[in-house]
């Protein structure tokens, strides 16, 4: 949390994408970290840590969002994640999800109302 | 070991016990049967002592006993020690016939020399060497009585030695010794000759019977073979197996030494190894046949069968030294055509330099045949796998690139409102806009299942899917959905449950009806996920206390393109091919779906699919 808003981390390649849900969330009273990359996510996560992250899972590579997901359970992350898939999107099958104590999945595209209910679920409810 | 490595497996042992029948010698065949006679021999020691004794006492014969008996107790010995002897060589056989020999020629003095009648049972031991050993032995042992005879007769004409004269009708006069003699050898002569042609003869039909057999048995495995191979080039879709398998079976019903299959490049002036068997890394290694400089491979790809009988002196290969270090020393070298057309060769080599015979190739020349015919079946397949894959890439593709931007631009209308005041018209409008957006992703997604549904059937092969990990991310997904939405979502435990089918038509199937049974259950509404299993089959039922289907529907929306008026006013987007998708990829694995509802009490839908078998948890 910062300045008393919590701090949620997009990452998506899809300039749009972000575009779109920074507008939603900021002007809901949330503070919005925005990734391009897995990697930018990562060094985003490391500056300023965030109560809840939203991650697309095909991005440049095919399933960047696991690897992700992996990483960040690997480094002992607390704040929940949740996963944007698109329909045919192809999922490493050696993977489970429940492995990766993933939060939740999502299909494209999340409208607003979804969206921030599931914020108000997941961080206030 | 699998059904077909049985099958070879026997198929050899056949062989091998066929051609060790053609390989026999004789003298194991004389051992049998010499054998058989050697228990018989007893019949001879206990005849001696019989007979000395019916001569003696009831004909009145003026035998000394004593002799006669040691002969007779002295055949039974020495039949006996051959008798207790476990393995019976052909020594032992030699040597019982000369004490055979010596226990007549004495018994012959003994019972009043050569004008005896005992002397004609030298004729015994002829006419069994002519049937039972190699011609010359038959006229060996006639020639060697007529010797004994004509010894032992000179013998008695000078007084030499007196034998024992029984004083009972012998075959000759006192004095006709001479006479005597003659007629003993004419008499050898003629059953030596009578029973050495007959047994010839014999034996002769008897080798062609042989022959005859073995060959049969060679056309008959030959048939069995190409049989066999014939079946696995039409069925099989492995050609690395099937090429495997006819090289094999060149070699082992050609007795040959190896065989291998080599076909042309895309250039078609290069020929590269395809499958080889009996030949060793070293000689492979040589790599790829120019066939300008092989007129071997060249006269073969123009339709000739080429036969190098003899590498050292013919010019014709590409590599000879090669060859001759392998140990090979002949090659038979036939085309494979394809559609009239030269594809490649098959090479068969031999150790020995000799040609083969026109039955070898005619068989070589089925092999070639049926090679070429699996190869075809391989490339018609490749391509059209090939195509397959482009299409499917394709389709992928196009949803990709229909698909982002299309979300993207549903994502910025919904933020629209959140970046400043809107008038309700302008509003409106917006709305109105973002529902066909929404409109569109569902025909995207529709078209893409529609193009997964539609992928040929003949690339399809069963695999083990386990519901639990296969179901995993869609379950997840629709959960989330149905929680937001306040439906209940409740499903079975999904473990050990394994369908015969393919992972994504899988996850296609249930997605789609999950996601139809959350999107068309309103708020409070419950959607239920059963499993069970039927036999062979494993069931799932996916009920919903939705808006249901009226019974004049039920069928209908499996059909494609047909939205029912329910649906339709529930406000929820859709193209409605989903259903029509999901009964396609049921059926392709042999399953079954149905759907139980009367409208207005929500949906019942049941898919049937193929289980698979037990299932290793380790």
């Amino acid at each position: 949390m910062r300045e008393g808003k919590y701090v949620i981390l997009c990452i998506d390649d899809d300039p749009d994408i972000r575009e779109s849900m920074r507008i939603i969330l900021s002007t809901s009273g949330y503070i919005v970290n925005e990734a391009a990359s897995a990697e930018e996510g990562l060094r985003v996560v490391r500056r300023d840590p965030p109560d809840l992250i939203i991650v697309d899972l095909m991005m440049e590579e095919i399933d960047a969002g696991t690897s992700f997901v992996m990483q960040m359970k690997a480094r002992g992350n607390q704040a929940p994640i949740y996963l944007l898939s698109s329909a045919g999107d192809m999922l490493r099958d050696t993977i489970s999800f429940s492995d990766l104590g993933l939060a939740g999945v999502f299909q494209k595209p999340l409208n607003s109302k979804t969206l921030l209910g599931l914020l108000q679920e997941k961080l206030m409810g | 070991m699998t059904v077909a490595e049985v099958r070879t497996e026997s198929r050899t042992s056949l062989r091998n016990s066929i051609l060790r029948v053609d390989t026999i010698p004789l003298e194991r065949e004389l051992e049998e049967r010499l054998g058989f006679f050697v228990h018989l021999r007893w019949l001879a020691g206990a005849g001696i002592l019989v007979g000395a004794w019916v001569s003696i006492e009831i004909l009145g014969a003026d035998y000394s006993y004593v002799p006669l008996i040691l002969i007779g107790t002295g055949v039974l010995a020495y039949n006996g020690l051959c008798l207790s002897t476990r393995r019976v060589g052909a020594s032992h056989i030699y040597a019982q016939i000369a004490f055979d020999w010596v226990a007549l020629t004495a018994l012959v003095y003994y019972t009043g020399g050569v004008r005896s009648p005992v002397s004609l049972a030298y004729s015994f031991h002829i006419v069994l060497g002519a049937l039972l050993l190699p011609g010359v032995a038959a006229w060996l042992q006639a020639g060697t009585a007529s010797a004994v005879i004509g010894l032992m007769t000179t013998a008695e004409h000078f007084g030499w030695w007196l034998p024992i004269d029984g004083q009972i009708g012998l075959l000759f006069p006192a004095t006709a010794h001479l006479q005597c003699w003659a007629t003993l050898t004419a008499f050898f002569g003629i059953s030596a000759y009578l029973t050495g042609s007959i047994s010839s003869a014999l034996r002769r039909k008897e080798r062609a019977v042989a022959d005859s057999q073995t060959r049969l048995d060679l056309a008959y495995h030959e048939m069995e073979a190409l049989f066999e191979l014939g079946q696995i080039a039409h069925a099989s879709l492995n050609l690395e197996q099937v090429l495997r398998l006819i090289v094999r079976r060149a070699t082992e019903l050609m007795g040959a030494k190896g065989c291998s299959i080599g076909l042309l490049d895309h250039t078609g002036q290069f020929l590269e190894p395809s499958a080889s068997f009996g030949l060793s890394e070293a000689y492979l290694s040589k790599g790829s046949v120019d066939v300008q400089r092989s007129a071997m491979v060249a006269q073969a790809l123009a339709g000739e069968v080429v036969q190098v009988q003899d590498i050292a002196a013919d010019l014709r290969l590409q590599y000879p030294d090669r060859a001759r270090a392998e140990g090979i020393r002949a090659i038979v070298c036939v085309a494979l055509q394809l559609r009239s057309h030269p594809i490649g060769v098959i090479r068969v080599y031999a150790s020995k330099s000799a040609p083969a015979g026109d039955r070898q190739v005619a068989f070589l020349r089925n092999l070639a045949n049926l090679a070429a015919v699996a190869i075809g079946s391989a490339r018609t397949y490749a391509e059209s796998e090939a195509l397959s894959d482009e299409r499917a890439w394709f389709a992928r593709t196009t949803h990709h690139q229909l698909q982002t931007p299309l979300a993207a631009m549903v994502g910025l209308l919904e933020a629209i409102p959140f970046a400043g005041d809107l008038t309700p018209e302008q509003r409106n409008l917006l709305l109105r806009a973002s529902h066909r957006g929404d409109e569109l992703l569902a025909l995207v997604r529709d078209l893409l299942d529609l193009a997964h549904a539609q992928r040929p059937s003949l690339h399809l092969v069963p695999q083990p899917v386990a519901l639990a990990g296969t179901l995993e991310t869609t379950l997840e997904i629709q959960r989330e959905r149905a929680g937001l939405k306040g439906v209940i979502l409740e499903v079975d435990d999904l473990f050990d449950i394994v369908v015969m089918a393919d992972a994504d038509d899988v996850t296609h199937i249930f997605a789609n009806l999950i996601d139809n049974a959350v999107k068309y259950t309103p708020s409070g509404g419950r959607v239920e996920v059963k499993v069970s299993r039927h036999g062979g089959l494993v069931g799932v039922e996916i009920t919903d206390t939705g808006i249901g289907v009226d019974e004049a529907d039920r069928e209908r929306v499996f059909r494609g393109f047909f939205r029912t008026e329910a649906a339709k006013a529930s406000g929820e987007k859709g193209t409605g091919v989903g259903l029509s998708i999901v009964r396609r990829l049921v059926q392709r694995w042999q399953g079954h779906v149905e759907l139980d509802s009367s409208g207005g009490s929500g949906c019942r839908f049941r898919v049937l699919l193929p289980a698979a078998e037990e299932v290793d948890h380790a």
